[in-house]
């Protein structure tokens, strides 16, 4: 049994001293995902699990003190897992798309939008039930139905 | 016993394979006693369905570990409360529940409806029951619940760790009560097409087929929020992962539908649209199934790479062929009735309304769906993180709650410009000086402080229209202002429990923008120390470690104080299921309105020291306070009124009308 308790106290292991703060690590860590596969791909920032996350943390923290740039700390880490281990598409090439495309689509909408309002503001009024046409019995019904809808809406 | 389980499953097939013959064929020829057929069938289907949930319950409850199910979603030290939530919390069992609860809404369509919307009935009982027909398909030829081990194992695997969590036992019936309920509303949309019935009757059960629901949707989302904040120790709660999108996107062009088929009621257009987008939301729950159950991306929710993708995608395609080609079909019978009178007006404020959610599923589906084309296109693995949702869905987001509180300020046909400036001059100039007061008070992020001046434009503008409603009543029924002010609300409830929910909106989006504002600390205390974070300070008292059949824990006790004031213990855990080697955070976190005090225990060392990752998340509690608002909102909007029962009545009329021209064509 204590073994089994020893295994659930989940020691955490005296991470090396660093100068890079934590502030630093994280800012550089929440540009990259855990790649450990047993985390839906979470932030390295935030993501807990002692096997990948941590020990990518610190050496991200080391790789600050030697004196390299977040950038080169980033192109190592893609270097090392491929572009899966950045958080979102790199902004250029075929994943520029990725950026583009929501703002294209509303773009887009906005002009369907302001066409479909024109057209129909620019319409003859239709008349759907001419009076000379012969009106059954459900039209009365659809039309009782939809003014008590309009009564009480008002 | 299973046996009789997976008997009933083959019957099932059978009744609702019948209730789809018999209701087609009963609607084409007219033959009443086919459509009525039909319509048992459908009831037939539910009590052969019930019976197979409750024999996969049963062989939960009793261990019955050589039905594969069980043994790989239970065991025997799982206690009885997750034994009963096990029936979803695997594929083929999550499946059985899916399609019963199908079958249960199936059952109370037909139910309600024997005397009303008889001309779209038989239709709808032939949709509903081929869905119903297809979840057979599934449960027999791809996922068997009822599955037999050649070997009856000793124990079982148990159920996944993360989900023996009380939000389980709520959150996925929420959930699938959402998405299996917009096959209702395509029911009536594809009857409607079909039937060539396009007035606004297939609308008006429609409206309240959506909304019940969207209603169930939008909480089930909220509340898988709650779990995966309480469960999922990150501090956050909403994480853009596929299946969190995948029952966004039902949601939001349900809310979508639910706006325009307004524009429909009251004016006669949209008509292509409306039905366009009931046949879009059910798509996407399919969709959204497909996607999380097939494997093929990659999700923390994810249920095990099984063959019932191909089923699913044929199933999505063929559906989706077949709604749009019928739609295309019935262009003709489609033209707007009517012009629009002026752009000021509520039309074209829920036309944009539209335009933004549409933009916003747009961005969710296209961001979900990017990793694969992108790996498709390039070769390359790429992730579409957080961020990305969050940077594109942020603006976005902001116009529609911009638009919550513009839209009903608006009025329908025209609104003149003296009535523009008097509606909006209040709650403009009130969002105007609240930006000033947050900057006052040091909100320098320019989305928060847009976010937090909308806020309260939305609050005043939706004030305006209770107090002018209620003044309106106080004049003309001479009624005390609370008294007007709560007859208002009931009598016109669709109107003010919009309101509501767009009240709601409010809520949520304080709550998302408290996360600006988080902070994130990690701390390591030895035993006896104390430690200060923000106004809080944490005293590290001691360490216990406890098991017993299903888990073992670890838990750190720590006592909170404010301005030397003791606050509470905390208890934070981290757990270890041996059944499956895996381990799990039980945060521990004090709240208040203002913000949570969140705490993770990260781990201990042998120097009696521990170290704890801590959150401050401020208005965090609004984000569950507007789900809680949503569903009364909601609620309210959807309670029957006085209308409703008079509507009921000239459909009843209608309907005798038409079983007696049937039954006595003579007459007629």
């Amino acid at each position: 049994m204590h073994s089994a308790l020893l295994l659930i106290a989940l020691v955490f292991s005296c991470a090396p001293t660093l100068a890079a703060t934590r502030a630093e690590i994280k800012s550089v860590a929440e540009e990259l995902v855990c790649l450990c596969g047993n985390c839906p791909r979470e932030s390295l920032a935030t993501c807990l699990c002692s096997d990948f996350a941590v020990p990518e943390r610190e050496t991200i923290g080391q790789a600050l003190d030697q004196g390299l740039t977040r950038e080169q700390i980033i192109e190592d880490y893609v270097s090392r897992f491929g572009p899966a281990g950045l958080v979102v598409p790199p902004r250029e090439g075929f994943n520029l798309l990725a950026w583009v495309a929501p703002f294209v689509a509303l773009l887009f909408g906005i002009v369907l939008v302001r066409t479909l309002l024109v057209n129909w503001k620019s319409r003859d009024r239709e008349n759907p039930q001419s009076s000379s046409a012969p009106v059954d019995r459900s039209q009365y019904q659809d039309r009782l139905r939809s003014e008590l809808e309009r009564y009480d809406d008002e | 016993m299973v046996d009789i389980g997976y008997f009933a499953l083959c019957l099932a097939l059978l009744a609702s394979g019948y209730a789809v013959w018999a209701s087609a064929l009963g609607a084409q020829r007219g033959h009443l006693g086919l459509i009525r057929s039909g319509e048992n069938a459908v009831l037939a289907t539910f009590a052969l369905l019930t019976l197979a949930v409750l024999f996969l319950w049963q062989a939960l409850l009793s261990h019955d570990f050589q039905v594969e199910y069980v043994a790989e979603n239970s065991n025997r030290a799982m206690p009885v409360f997750y034994l009963v939530t096990a029936l979803w919390g695997g594929q083929n069992g999550s499946l059985l529940f899916w399609g019963w609860i199908l079958s249960l809404y199936s059952a109370t369509v037909v139910g309600l409806y024997r005397q009303r919307y008889r001309e779209l009935m038989p239709y709808v009982v032939a949709t509903l029951a081929f869905t119903s027909f297809f979840f057979c398909i599934v449960h027999l030829f791809a996922a068997d619940p009822f599955q037999r081990l050649p070997f009856t194992p000793e124990d079982g695997r148990g159920l996944n760790p993360i989900l023996q969590h009380p939000v389980m036992a709520i959150h996925p019936p929420l959930l699938y009560l959402g998405m299996v309920g917009m096959v209702v509303p395509f029911a009536f949309a594809i009857s409607a097409l079909l039937t060539g019935k396009l007035d606004t009757t297939w609308l008006r059960a429609a409206r309240r087929w959506m909304l019940i629901p969207w209603t169930f949707l939008g909480f089930g989302l909220l509340l898988g929020g709650k779990w995966a904040y309480v469960e999922l120790g990150w501090g956050g709660y909403w994480a853009w992962d596929p299946v969190e999108n995948a029952s966004l996107m039902p949601w939001l062009v349900g809310t979508a539908f639910l706006h325009s088929i307004m524009i429909q009621e009251r004016k006669g257009m949209l008509k292509v649209w409306n039905l366009a987008l009931a046949i879009l939301t059910y798509g996407l729950c399919i969709f959204g199934t497909f996607m999380t159950r097939s494997g093929i991306i990659s999700s923390v929710h994810a249920f095990a790479q099984s063959k019932i993708g191909p089923f699913f995608g044929t199933f999505l395609v063929l559906t989706l062929i077949f709604s749009f080609g019928l739609l295309l079909l019935r262009l003709p019978m489609l033209k707007a009735e009517n012009r629009l009178e002026s752009f000021a007006s509520r039309e074209t404020a829920f036309l944009l309304n539209n335009w933004v959610l549409l933009g916003m599923l747009f961005a969710v589906f296209w961001g979900t769906v990017f990793p694969l084309v992108s790996e498709a296109v390039t070769g390359e693995q790429i992730t579409v993180g957080a961020p990305f949702f969050n940077q594109v869905n942020i603006p976005i987001g902001l116009l529609l709650l911009l638009l919550t509180g513009a839209g009903p300020l608006f009025a329908w046909r025209r609104t003149s410009s003296e009535s523009l400036r008097k509606n909006f001059i209040v709650p403009v100039s009130a969002g105007g000086l609240s930006l000033g007061v947050f900057f006052a008070l040091g909100v320098r992020d320019p989305y928060a402080l847009v976010s937090f001046g909308l806020c309260i434009f939305v609050v005043v503008a939706l004030g305006a229209e209770f107090h002018s409603g209620a003044k309106t009543r106080m004049r003309t029924s001479r009624e005390a202002y609370l008294v007007a002010l709560w007859r208002l609300s009931t009598k016109s409830r669709r109107r003010y429990g919009g309101y509501m929910t767009h009240l709601a909106l409010v809520f949520l989006f304080a709550g998302f923008t408290g996360k600006a504002f988080t902070e994130e600390t990690e701390i390591v205390i030895e035993q006896g120390a104390s430690h200060q974070v923000g106004e809080y300070r944490i005293v590290y008292q001691s360490l216990a470690f406890a098991e017993n059949a299903n888990y073992s824990t670890t838990a750190a006790a720590l006592a909170l104080h404010r301005d030397g004031q003791f606050l509470g213990t905390l208890l934070p855990e981290r757990r270890y299921y041996p059944a499956f080697d895996q381990g799990t955070t039980e945060v521990s976190i004090y709240s208040t309105l203002r913000e949570d005090f969140y705490v993770i225990l990260v781990g201990s060392a042998e120097n009696r020291s521990a170290k704890f990752q801590v959150y401050i998340n401020p208005l965090i509690n609004f984000v569950w306070l507007g789900a809680v608002l949503l569903v009364v909102g909601a609620l309210w909007a959807m309670w029957p009124t006085s209308r409703d029962r008079r509507l009921a009545q000239v459909d009843r009329q209608t309907a005798m009308g038409l079983v007696a021209t049937r039954e006595h064509p003579h007459r007629a």
